[in-house]
């Protein structure tokens, strides 16, 4: 269903029918990229469902104005940023440690195991950028709605962000 | 060399997974209808609060006149013992004459008789018997012990 029909929807004020649509489109993107960042299976659970609930609160008061995926985007986003902040301790943790306790939904190997844990080294908002654009390939105008940044800001955080990931990759594949 | 690289396409997949029908159960989840009953809980939440506000606004008034009213008692209640007290002790300041001790007699005032004292006798005079008493024969005013007689109220 597109953004303009989802709209329609909501205009009629079927707002549970146009948010079981929204959810059977846009969760699974929503909850890898939040899983990128947290990197456990219960913690991405934890925040998409937060996000959801934002998403479902503030569907009535969505004016339509940018597109629907960039404004879950950003809401997902928020949550990610909000967890990190408030489970620093626990982000502070290695790649490893963090995936033993997850090891049963983590299927990659030792070159990827080393990418993660690169991308984890960087800060988070670089690690934001690096993930939406290397991963998910999301435009820098999109990305700039979604973080509130330029698009210059973005280009030039995520040309950082390679250098630093690429640099870390191979110290740890030595 | 390569594929030890960002360039490497293998990098680019997802090296994690997620529990058998997840996805299934998060869309269940958030289901029309389960979205409705979300949406009904919410609308009972806020019925209830509906209904509770006004006997909470009721409640917190209640409060607050109680509190002003305790205020205001308590202000006038502590201006009223100020004065007894200053009255109190300016009557009290003439007994010296009578060869008192105020500060004793007040204490006592205040304080009550002590139950053992023989001198309560005097109490029961009023104040003609008084009189009589001090117009005796051969009574000296001066000798009389006024420290003995407790109760202000038999006193000119």
């Amino acid at each position: 269903m597109s953004d303009k029909e989802l709209r329609e929807l909501c205009e009629e004020g079927l707002y549970n029918q146009a948010f079981e649509e929204v959810v059977r489109q846009y969760s699974r993107r929503l909850y890898w990229h939040i899983r990128k960042m947290v990197l456990s299976h219960d913690d991405a659970d934890d925040v998409l469902q937060n996000t959801l609930i934002k998403a479902w609160t503030g569907l009535p008061s969505f004016r339509w104005k940018s597109q629907l995926f960039t404004w879950l985007y950003r809401i997902a986003t928020n949550e990610v940023l909000t967890f990190l902040k408030k489970n620093k301790a626990y982000t502070n943790l290695s790649v490893e440690e963090r995936l033993e306790a997850d090891t049963s939904y983590f299927s990659g190997d030792q070159i990827q195991k080393a990418l993660q844990e690169a991308i984890q080294r960087l800060p988070s908002k670089q690690r934001l950028v690096f993930n939406m654009r290397y991963f998910d390939e999301i435009k820098y105008e999109d990305m700039s709605q979604i973080l509130g940044t330029s698009v210059g800001a973005l280009k030039a955080s995520y040309h950082h962000a390679y250098t630093k990931v690429q640099k870390t990759l191979r110290e740890l594949l030595l | 060399m390569s594929n030890k690289t960002l360039n490497n396409p293998h990098l680019k997949e997802n090296p994690f997974t997620v529990p058998e029908g997840y996805f299934e159960q998060v869309e269940a989840r958030w289901s029309s209808a389960a979205v409705q009953e979300k949406a009904t809980d919410k609308e009972k939440g806020r019925s209830f609060m509906r209904l509770l506000l006004p006997q909470l606004q009721l409640a917190a008034a209640f409060a607050l006149l109680f509190g002003l009213g305790y205020l205001l008692m308590i202000t006038i209640t502590k201006g009223k013992t100020d004065t007894l007290q200053t009255e109190e002790l300016s009557i009290l300041s003439e007994w010296p004459y009578w060869g008192l001790d105020h500060r004793k007699v007040y204490d006592l005032v205040l304080e009550g008789l002590p139950e053992d004292d023989e001198s309560h006798f005097l109490l029961d005079m009023d104040i003609e018997d008084l009189m009589d008493y001090m117009n005796y024969p051969g009574f000296d005013p001066v000798h009389l012990d006024l420290n003995l007689i407790y109760d202000v109220r038999h006193l000119p």
